[in-house]
């Protein structure tokens, strides 16, 4: 590769902002993808019961994050550990 | 990130003794990585040719930090490896004769195939084109099937195949060879090209072709987004070129494209950001983009290295800055080695081949954009959930799970009368108990989802499954960006060869195959293996057209 300074590049070179926002264009990909998941899945009854299945732990979560902003650390950290040990026990 | 930064080990000065090369006479010879006013150096001596030292990373307490280790786990894996294919018998020791001998540590995640050293770029930097050497290197379909069987067959086989060049896409049966991996099951097949094949007029079908015969992502060099750029790196304008190959990938439904930019300092590292943009822009096929700060191999004097130099701390960080700190050092980077157990424990589950990235922690990072289906944003996935408790009950998950044997009960019950029926009783066994543990391992992350939405539903679902497809619909609409630092002469550590997880596959004329680290390769044994399989170059070779 070939040398140059770099604040002669940078006259050259406008260094884009990030928009981080999606055109329509990506946004019906991700839809489009997301449907043929689904469709495929929902043909069958392992299918359904996986959609059931994310769809509680979601629900459990969305709760659990919910009650963070009721439940003390301390007490948060000591009902965490516990349901860990409670998983791991097998 | 930094969450072990009030234990004190992780306040001592990082130093550690290794072994690296002298760059001018490749010698193995001791070098030091010590920390020196927030950077990381390593250090040698050569008794003819003198002191050399090199940079390992601009920032010494993410350098600390990757290499911590607390009393259960660190980042540094131990891998599960294969029985050698040799002993190493060259008295000059490792990385000398390497092919694999009982010293190498990880097993190899992706093989690269250089499928032809020809080219129709030339490039002033590469070290695989026919133009410059003369010789050409191309193996034959029997050769490259017998590269496949060696990696396929191990007892750890691998699951993810590169072919790469000079440019693959010039080889006219190359549809048959990426079919021929399908078959041999590969799981992830890619294509390391500058897209030749894939720009040209009607090229959408032929993209749709290799996508049906199994292709799976094309990984494609993309130095910048402007043309001033390209004309220094390449020498010649590209960027309507690289343009026509992802419209015509768009085309032909050929929808998984990773960037792979080698970044060079003063050169296009002003380009990191608008290439992160470019790739949200084409978010539909562009999965990922991977940095590799340039690997000075060749014949390089150290005042070239110290003006190209760029470390894989320094990517990240201009990252940062030129993302307005959508990425950032401090949250967002993770060494590859970080979800080895979490991979492992999803695969057991799924019933899946392992993917391990037990490489070295210098060998790179990566982080993840996720397009989020709420928002329409696209948002770091380290603000879904709190990684490092997630790593921590995936790793404590994985202890307890890979020591579990599949349920016998009713084969111990059973005489030889019914042990068939029996055997089945048992897999229905499993096969409960395997659910049980899928859910166990979903609901105990829960603690650690910081915001539940549509995106950690499909995340859930790739857990509670493990199945490709499932993983394939999390990454769709994902970016993945890595930082890859690929070793040369200078700042080689023989440590990070040992943990190589690329490995080259090459038919030698023996018969036998060499399977070769990736830098191991490119520092230590190239000139070597391409006098043995290389034949003299004819022009009339030159560029074939392609069906």
């Amino acid at each position: 590769m070939n040398n140059t300074s770099t604040s002669e590049r940078k006259k050259n070179i406008e260094i884009a902002e990030l928009r981080q926002d999606t055109t329509e264009k990506q946004t019906n990909a991700l839809e489009t993808r997301i449907k043929y998941f689904q469709d495929q899945q929902s043909n069958h009854i392992p299918g359904k019961l996986l959609d059931l299945a994310s769809e509680m732990i979601i629900g459990i979560a969305t709760i659990g994050t919910a009650l963070e902003k009721i439940i003390p650390e301390k007490i948060q950290k000591k009902i965490i550990e516990l349901y860990q040990k409670l998983l791991l026990a097998f | 990130m930094f969450h072990v930064k009030t234990d004190p080990k992780f306040q001592e000065k990082y130093y550690k003794t290794t072994q690296s090369v002298c760059p001018e006479c490749l010698t193995t010879i001791d070098a030091q990585i010590f920390e020196d006013d927030g950077k990381v150096f390593i250090r040698k001596t050569c008794e003819k040719h003198g002191q050399y030292q090199d940079i390992l990373s601009s920032n010494a307490d993410y350098y600390r930090w990757t290499h911590w280790r607390g009393d259960t786990w660190g980042w540094e894996k131990i891998g599960d490896v294969n029985p050698p294919d040799m002993e190493c018998k060259n008295e000059r020791g490792c990385p000398w004769n390497c092919g694999l001998c009982s010293e190498h540590l990880s097993t190899c995640t992706l093989v690269i195939i250089e499928i032809t050293n020809r080219c129709n770029l030339s490039c002033n930097f590469c070290y695989a084109n026919v133009e410059k050497t003369g010789k050409l290197i191309e193996p034959s379909l029997e050769e490259i099937e017998r590269i496949m069987d060696h990696f396929r067959k191990k007892p750890i086989p691998a699951t993810s195949i590169m072919f790469s060049g000079g440019e693959p896409s010039l080889r006219s049966d190359l549809l048959d060879i990426v079919k021929m991996a399908k078959d041999k099951g590969f799981k992830e097949i890619l294509l390391a090209t500058n897209g030749y094949a894939f720009q040209r007029p009607k090229s959408a079908e032929y993209a749709r072709k290799c996508r049906e015969n199994g292709l799976d992502t094309l990984y494609l060099s993309f130095d910048g987004v402007h043309d001033e750029t390209w004309k220094i790196t390449r020498g010649i304008p590209l960027k309507a070129y690289k343009e026509r190959v992802i419209e015509n990938c768009r085309k032909g439904g050929l929808d998984s494209i990773v960037l792979v930019t080698t970044i060079a300092k003063t050169v296009n590292d002003v380009e990191i950001g608008n290439i992160i943009q470019y790739a949200i822009d084409n978010i539909d096929l562009i999965r990922g983009i991977v940095f590799q700060p340039i690997s000075l191999c060749g014949r390089v004097s150290h005042e070239e290295v110290n003006s190209l130099r760029i470390t894989n701390a320094d990517v990240i960080k201009v990252i940062e800055k030129q993302t307005n700190g959508s990425l950032k050092v401090e949250r967002d980077w993770y060494p590859l080695s970080t979800i080895v157990e979490f991979g492992r424990a999803i695969a057991w589950l799924g019933d899946q081949e392992p993917i391990e990235f037990t490489c070295h922690p210098d060998c790179g990072f990566a982080t993840y954009l996720v397009l989020d289906p709420d928002e329409n944003k696209m948002n770091s996935v380290l603000e879904y959930m709190d990684p490092m408790a997630v790593i921590d009950y995936a790793n404590r998950f994985w202890q307890k799970l890979k020591d579990k044997k599949s349920s016998r009960f009713f084969s111990k019950l059973a005489d030889a009368s019914w042990t068939g029926f029996a055997k089945m009783l048992d897999n229905g066994l499993g096969w409960l108990d395997k659910q049980q543990l899928k859910a166990r391992f979903a609901l105990g992350l829960l603690p650690f989802i910081r915001k539940p939405g549509k995106l950690m539903k499909i995340f859930t679902k790739m857990i509670l499954t493990g199945n490709w497809d499932n993983v394939s619909s999390f990454a769709y609409g994902s970016l993945l960006i890595g930082s890859m630092h690929f070793q040369d002469a200078y700042n080689f550590d023989i440590q990070r060869a040992k943990r190589c997880i690329v490995h080259f596959g090459i038919a030698m004329p023996d018969k036998t195959i060499s399977e070769i680290p990736f830098c191991v390769m490119n520092i230590f044994r190239r000139e070597e293996i391409e006098q043995q399989i290389a034949v003299p170059y004819l022009k009339s070779q030159e560029v074939t057209e392609i069906e």
